[in-house]
């Protein structure tokens, strides 16, 4: 990936610690908002749903994230990627 | 959509598995996802063309579906019209048949177009499987042995490129003949404006 967000490097070079879910990329205020009231407050709780659906194979993590919050493909795609990379870094 | 909802877990994934779905643990925030996919595919399996024979894999105790429930779709009767012969040693054919995730199950896996043979061993049927998954290259193997001048013959493109010539929208001669016509039209309009104004100081000579 040669074109990522300030966003999504800033979340991929470090541990994610206690991070709010929206630091990750393509989770804004909107999506953060719907996530938090769904209970995925923090990063890593998303995170762990992410790993639950095998690290977004066959795009289940996406789809997951269109359904339940209303993300579009675009911010789905940016999320995944992010949470992908960072799990090659520190898992 | 709804049948799912009263399906247990276990219920779920041997569906999933039955699919070749790829998955994971069913949980309360996941079952939704799970439930849609099984949803899509059964849905677009009922759209294919019918079936001579609906499958009849021995595998992901499918059993469960033999609850009456689920007679009410057509494609679950033609499934459920089937007698099941086998025992319990299904356990293990399950995880014989179901280890392979391939990521084209919603293009239309062929083992449904398949013969009442493929499906009677799994050997046979993990050979059919792979031979569409890749490309078969044995057949070009066959047609060179029959040409001996050939000794290789070297591999084509699964997609051969589209010929040139489909990309114009009229054939190539229509077009030359029009572009013919048009200039043969400029030059007549040209030809004819410089006969009338032959000499533009024709007025002030006079």
């Amino acid at each position: 990936m040669s074109n990522t967000s300030q966003k999504h490097r800033d979340f991929v070079c470090e541990p994610m610690g206690d991070k709010p879910v929206t630091t990750l990329a393509g989770i804004g205020e909107v999506l953060g908002t719907k996530l938090e009231e769904l209970g995925f407050d923090k990063a890593y709780v998303l995170l762990g749903q992410f790993l639950i659906l095998k690290k977004d194979d066959d795009d289940l993590f996406k789809e997951w994230l269109k359904d339940c919050c209303g993300a579009n493909s675009r911010q789905a795609e940016l999320c995944s990627t992010c949470l992908k990379e960072w799990c090659s870094s520190f898992l | 959509m709804e049948k799912y909802k009263g399906m247990t877990d276990e219920e779920l994934i041997a569906s999933l598995k039955k699919y070749n779905i790829p998955h994971g643990p069913i949980l309360k925030t996941t079952r939704k996802l799970y439930e849609k996919k099984i949803y899509a595919f059964e849905s677009q399996r009922k759209r294919m063309p019918p079936m001579e024979v609906t499958y009849d894999d021995p595998d992901s105790g499918s059993h469960l579906y033999r609850s009456n429930r689920y007679y009410d779709s057509p494609a679950v009767e033609q499934y459920g019209r089937h007698s099941y012969p086998y025992g319990e040693n299904d356990s293990e054919q399950m995880y014989e048949e179901s280890f392979s995730t391939t990521k084209t199950y919603d293009a239309e896996p062929p083992r449904y177009r398949g013969t009442q043979e493929v499906f009677d061993s799994g050997n046979i049927n993990r050979n059919y499987f792979s031979q569409n998954t890749y490309q078969d290259v044995s057949q070009y193997r066959t047609a060179s042995s029959a040409s001996p001048s050939l000794r290789v013959e070297p591999r084509k493109a699964i997609r051969e490129k589209e010929e040139p010539q489909k990309r114009h929208l009229f054939p190539l001669w229509l077009q030359l003949f029009l572009l013919l016509l048009f200039i043969g039209f400029l030059a007549l309009v040209y030809f004819f404006t410089q006969y009338k104004d032959e000499n533009p100081f024709q007025i002030l000579e006079e």
